[in-house]
Formats: structure tokens, C-alpha cells, sequence
């Protein structure tokens, strides 16, 4: 037997093709043109993810972290609230020392921490941050003071209370987040919506060290956090 | 771009009854073959750009559609039941003196698709063993324990008209 022949003897006849060269390419075009259009569809959602992921991304890792205001989050005035008309440099001296009494009064004595002076994050907008050594595990506190109307009520006894009216017309919010951070970190937060418009946030957040997961204690209580909160000169519109 | 497409079709035209034929040869029905083929050249278009230039683009192209057809066979919806024994399987001799097509296609399906693939590389395509190796991406002892046992089985049958027991894949 000549295989050779054999094989190709039964393939000497080829019925008529249907590959349809023309046909062919086009589809192929017209493939590359669709793949080329859902990539370019992709990099456009892609991109405007990005442009609204980046800049929560970079709030979120802000220790004044604030759900369910958007101001805060944002920096931005809610349109809402007063404008201060207090210059800066009149306004941070007034703010620190309103602040530093009431701090060292709240603070237990085995807490070390360093004399921070407000800054100002936007016009309006002023913050402290200090660090707490000397307790069960490193901690950050965060007073930060701006103007902005009181939010809608939250989910009590969630994470989240309020408010709390006062008698001069402040209202509170409360929020305690455990695992708030990565990595198990604790968050504690006071805020106080002033009547005049001015409302203060005092934020707690601790990370536990290395060789546990959870933090054994904060060095503030939440309603250290609150009196803090609630310190008189701590307001835009003196 | 136009003159690749231009070229593209040129080899296309040139090479098109060769590829049909080794592709009926591997998978024994000219409707499959045609698929075969298409799919072959059109993922050949998608790199004709890169490849056009090759030395040996004949090679290439068979490489393309001998992975169709083996990765074709591996879908569900394309393995073949076995048959205990063959049907009305066709096995004489034609007018000219060699063996009746119907019936060499049927003794090629017979064999093992990697075995078949052997055989239409060295005797039809007029490969040798080495590109017959660098095709099926075998060694070369491979393929010929393969072409030995391939060129026993079809010599067995076309001397006996008995049908194949066993699984035939």
C-alpha cells in the first residue's frame, strides 16, 4: 500500500470551499473594531472610577472621618452654613487656648502628649492633631473645628447617636468603630453642631500594638471626648 | 495595512486547497474541515502582521491548525462516542488500485487523533520526522513509534475488511 497516494487520492475531489475570504477579514475587523470599543469603554469607566475613588481614598485615610457628612469628608462648606469672617491668625491663638485647658484637664496623668497648635486645613476650617503616649497602646486625638449645619439624625444604639440636645441649643453626635482602621484600630468620636453654626469634632482613634489584634483601652472615654466638645470658646463666631 | 491585507490574501488564495485537504485528512468531514480552516486563518490574520515575514509561515500556519483541531476534539460537544464495532465501514479497492477514499477516511478516523495527525504531516504534507516532531510539539522517536503503529493499524485493515473492536479513540 502507497500511503502517500492512498491519502492523497482521498482527497483529490474537494467539494467547493465555504470559507469566504472577504467575509473572513471583515468579520475580523469588525471584531477588532468592537474590542477596541469595549477597551475604550473600560478605560473610560476605569478613569472615572478613579477620579471619584482617588479623592474618597484620600479622605478615608484622614482621621476626622465623618459618615453621613459629606461636608466634613469633603472639606468643602456645606452651602448651608455660615460663613466665619475671623482672620486666621486671630482665630487659631483664640482656638488653642480654648482647647489646651480643658485638655489638660480631661487627660489622665499617665498620658504624655505634645503641645499642638490648631492649624488651618481650609479657610474656616482648623484642626489639631496630637499624639497620646503612655497608655495601653499608641493613640491619635483630632479636634477639628469648621462651620456646618447639625446632619440628620443617626441609627442609635448603632455605632452612631444623636443627636443629644443641650441646653444651649448645641446638638450631639456620638460614634464609637471598632476595627475602623486596618488592621483592628479603634475609632471614638464626639461632634457638636453649635446653634451659631459652628461645629467641633473631637476624634480618638487608637492602633493596637503589634503583638495583639484589638485595643485593650482608649485613653479618653467618650464622654471626655463630648466635654471636649463642648469647650465654649471652641466656635468660628465669638 | 492594505498592502499586509493584500498579502494576507495572496498566501491565503495560494495555500487554501492545501489546508482544506490536511484538514479533511485530520478530521474526516469537509464542513469540519472548512471550520478548521477558517478558524486557522482568521486567527493567522490577527498576527499576520508579526508572522508575514517568518521563514517558514507553511510550517506556522499547519501549527495553527493542527492545535484547532486537537483543542477542537478536546470540547465536549465534539468527543466521539466509541463503538464497539464499526458500520458499514467501506474497505475495497477502486477503479484506479488504490484502497476507496471513503474507506481510508474511515480507517483514519480510526486511529487516535495525535497518530492520524502523524500520518497526514509525513505522507501528505511530505514533512519530515524532525518538523513532523516541531509541529506536534513531540520528540522524534514519538513520532515515529507513532507513524509505525499508525502505518501497522491501517495495513491490518485494509488487508482485512474486519471491523475494529474496542474503543476507537
Amino acid at each position: 500500500m502507497n500511503v502517500t497516494e492512498s491519502l492523497r487520492a482521498a482527497v483529490a475531489d474537494p467539494p467547493p470551499t465555504s470559507i469566504d475570504v472577504d467575509r473572513l477579514v471583515a468579520n475580523e475587523f469588525a471584531r477588532a473594531r468592537r474590542i477596541r470599543m469595549v477597551a475604550g469603554a473600560g478605560s473610560l469607566v476605569a478613569v472615572l472610577t478613579l477620579a471619584v475613588a482617588v479623592p474618597i481614598a484620600l479622605h478615608s485615610g484622614d482621621p476626622l472621618w465623618t459618615p453621613g457628612t459629606p461636608t466634613a469628608t469633603t472639606g468643602l462648606r456645606h452651602p448651608a452654613a455660615p460663613v466665619p469672617t475671623e482672620p486666621a491668625d486671630k482665630a487659631l491663638p483664640r482656638l488653642y487656648a480654648a482647647l489646651m485647658p480643658a485638655l489638660q484637664s480631661v487627660m489622665p496623668a499617665n498620658i504624655t502628649w505634645p503641645q499642638a497648635e490648631f492649624g488651618m486645613y481650609a479657610a474656616g476650617d482648623y484642626r489639631v492633631e496630637t499624639s497620646l503616649t503612655g497608655g495601653d497602646d499608641p493613640a491619635t486625638l483630632t479636634v477639628r473645628v469648621w462651620s456646618a449645619p447639625p446632619p440628620p439624625p443617626r441609627v442609635c444604639p448603632k455605632e452612631w447617636c444623636g443627636p443629644n440636645a443641650y441646653p444651649d441649643g448645641s446638638v450631639g453626635y456620638t460614634g464609637v468603630l471598632p476595627e475602623c482602621r486596618p488592621g483592628g484600630g479603634t475609632c471614638m468620636q464626639a461632634e457638636l453642631y453649635r446653634p451659631d453654626g459652628t461645629a467641633v469634632m473631637v476624634s480618638l482613634f487608637a492602633d493596637p500594638k503589634p503583638d495583639r489584634a484589638v485595643v485593650l483601652a482608649l485613653p479618653l472615654s467618650m464622654e471626655q471626648l463630648v466635654t471636649l466638645s463642648r469647650v465654649p470658646g471652641l466656635t468660628l463666631f465669638p | 495595512m492594505t498592502s499586509d491585507l493584500a498579502g494576507y490574501r495572496d498566501y491565503v488564495a495560494a495555500h487554501l486547497d492545501p489546508l482544506r485537504r490536511t484538514a479533511y485528512l485530520l478530521c474526516g468531514d469537509w464542513h469540519t474541515a472548512d471550520d478548521l480552516v477558517s478558524t486557522a486563518l482568521v486567527r493567522l490574520l490577527r498576527h499576520w502582521r508579526r508572522v508575514s515575514t517568518i521563514d517558514n509561515l507553511d510550517a506556522y500556519v499547519r501549527r495553527i491548525l493542527l492545535r484547532t483541531w486537537l483543542n477542537e476534539r478536546r470540547r465536549p460537544w465534539r468527543r466521539e462516542a466509541p463503538f464497539a464495532s464499526i458500520p458499514d465501514r467501506g474497505g475495497g479497492t477502486g477503479p484506479d488500485g488504490v484502497p476507496d477514499r471513503l474507506a481510508i477516511i474511515a480507517l483514519l478516523a480510526e486511529l487516535p487523533p495525535r497518530r492520524r495527525a502523524v500520518l497526514v504531516l509525513r505522507y501528505v504534507c511530505d514533512l519530515s520526522v524532525v518538523d513532523t516532531a516541531a509541529a506536534l510539539g513531540c520528540s522524534t522517536g514519538t513520532v515515529k513509534s507513532q507513524t509505525a503503529r499508525a502505518l501497522d493499524v491501517l495495513r491490518a485493515r485494509l488487508l482485512s475488511a474486519a471491523p475494529i473492536e474496542g474503543n476507537l479513540r
